[in-house]
C-alpha cells in the first residue's frame, strides 16, 4: 500500500540531513524529550479544558479558561516539530510502522474535532459558560471526542517502538 | 562496585520475568504505557495551575482550580504503580543507573513543591488572593523546572543504563 512512497523515503533516509538526526543518540534523546515536554503541555491544557466542557470543576468559568489554548498550540508545535525531525530520521521505520500511522489518523481526527469546535459557533456558545453553568450538549460531544482521541494518540505513541534500540547503535 | 545480588533475585522471579517476556497485553508496554498517561495527568494538570499562578487566563478564579490537584494525584497514583512495576521488570538497570535516583528526588522536590503551590495559595485563604498569587509565581516556576528536570531525567534513563539485566553490562 504504501510502495508508492518507497522512493522518497529511502531516498530521504540517505540525506545528510536525516544522518544528522539519528548521528548522535544525545540529539535523539533531547528530540524525544522535547516530544514529551510537548506531550505534557498540550494534553494537560486540552485536557482540562475537556474536563471543564463535560462538567469537572464547574465553577471555572470558560471563557478565560480559554486563554489557555495558545499553550496547547505551543505544545502541539513542539511535537510537530520533534515527530518532524524524528521522522527526517527514519524515514523508513516511521512508513513502515502502523502504530505510527494510525496515531498520525488519530491527530488527524483530532484536528477535525477541533475544527468543528470553532466552525460550528461551539466557541461563542461555550464562552457565555459562566461558574457553575452547564456547557451544551455539542460541547460536551465535541469535548469527549477530543480527550478520547487525545488518549489514543498517547496509547498508538507508545506502540511505536523499538526505535532506540536502532539508534544506540549509531555513534554516540 | 559489586552490583548486588538481590537485583538478579527479583529480575529472576516470576513477576519481574512475566512483565519483560510475556507477550500479554498488560505485560511491559502497557505498564509503559500506563506510565505515560500519568505523567500527562500529573504534569499536565500541575502544569495548568503553574500557568495562572504566572499570569496565564488570570481571569480564572483559583478556588475551582483547586480540583485539578485531584488529577494531579491520581496521576501521581498511577506513575507510583507502574513505576514499581517498571522497577521489578529491570531492577538492575534502574538502580545502577545514578539518573534514576536524580530522577526520583527531582520528582519528590517537584510533589513537594506542588503540596506547597496547594497549602500556601490554595488552602491558607486568609491571605488576599493578589499576595497568594504573587507568592506562587516563585513557586510555579520551579514546579515547572523540576518537572522538566524529572521527564528529562526519566528520558535519559532509556539512554544511560550500564547494565540492561544483571550480569550484562553495555558498552557505551
Amino acid at each position: 500500500m504504501l510502495g508508492f512512497v518507497h522512493p522518497f523515503v529511502t531516498w530521504l533516509a540517505g540525506t545528510q540531513f536525516s544522518k544528522l538526526m539519528i548521528g548522535s543518540k544525545w540529539w535523539w534523546a533531547f528530540l524525544m524529550d522535547m516530544h514529551f515536554i510537548g506531550l505534557a503541555l498540550l494534553i494537560g491544557t486540552i485536557g482540562v479544558f475537556d474536563l471543564r466542557l463535560l462538567g469537572f470543576a464547574k465553577q471555572l468559568p470558560i471563557a478565560p479558561l480559554h486563554r489557555l489554548m495558545p499553550w496547547a498550540i505551543a505544545g502541539f508545535s513542539i511535537n510537530f516539530v520533534t515527530v518532524g525531525l524524528a521522522f527526517i530520521g527514519m524515514p523508513v521505520f516511521y512508513t513502515y510502522d502502523i502504530a505510527f500511522w494510525l496515531k498520525m489518523c488519530a491527530i488527524l481526527l483530532a484536528g477535525l474535532n477541533v475544527a468543528a469546535f470553532y466552525f460550528t459557533g461551539t466557541l461563542r456558545r461555550v464562552e457565555q459558560v459562566g461558574a457553575g453553568e452547564d456547557a451544551p450538549l455539542l460541547a460536551k460531544f465535541i469535548a469527549a471526542t477530543s480527550l478520547l482521541l487525545w488518549f489514543a494518540v498517547i496509547i498508538l505513541g507508545r506502540y511505536i517502538q523499538l526505535f532506540e534500540d536502532s539508534i544506540s547503535s549509531g555513534s554516540n | 562496585m559489586a552490583v548486588p545480588e538481590f537485583l538478579n533475585t527479583i529480575e529472576q522471579s516470576g513477576l519481574s520475568t512475566w512483565i519483560r517476556e510475556s507477550d500479554s497485553l498488560f505485560a511491559y508496554y502497557f505498564i509503559l504505557l500506563c506510565h505515560t498517561l500519568g505523567l500527562a495527568l500529573l504534569v499536565g494538570a500541575n502544569t495548568v495551575v503553574d500557568l495562572r499562578l504566572l499570569g496565564v487566563a488570570s481571569e480564572l478564579p483559583l478556588k475551582p482550580l483547586e480540583r485539578l490537584f485531584s488529577i494531579m494525584w491520581l496521576g501521581f497514583g498511577i506513575n507510583a504503580t507502574s513505576g514499581v512495576f517498571l522497577l521489578i521488570a529491570y531492577p538492575t538497570k534502574a538502580l545502577t543507573n545514578p539518573i534514576f535516583y536524580i530522577k526520583l528526588s527531582l520528582i519528590a522536590l517537584a510533589v513537594i513543591t506542588m503540596q506547597r503551590i496547594k497549602n500556601r495559595v490554595f488552602v491558607n485563604v486568609s491571605l488576599s488572593e493578589a499576595t497568594r498569587v504573587a507568592r506562587g509565581k516563585m513557586m510555579a516556576k520551579l514546579s515547572l523546572g523540576l518537572w522538566i528536570g524529572a521527564i528529562t531525567a526519566g528520558r535519559l534513563l532509556a539512554y544511560t543504563y550500564t547494565y540492561r539485566l544483571f550480569g550484562s553490562r553495555v558498552a557505551h
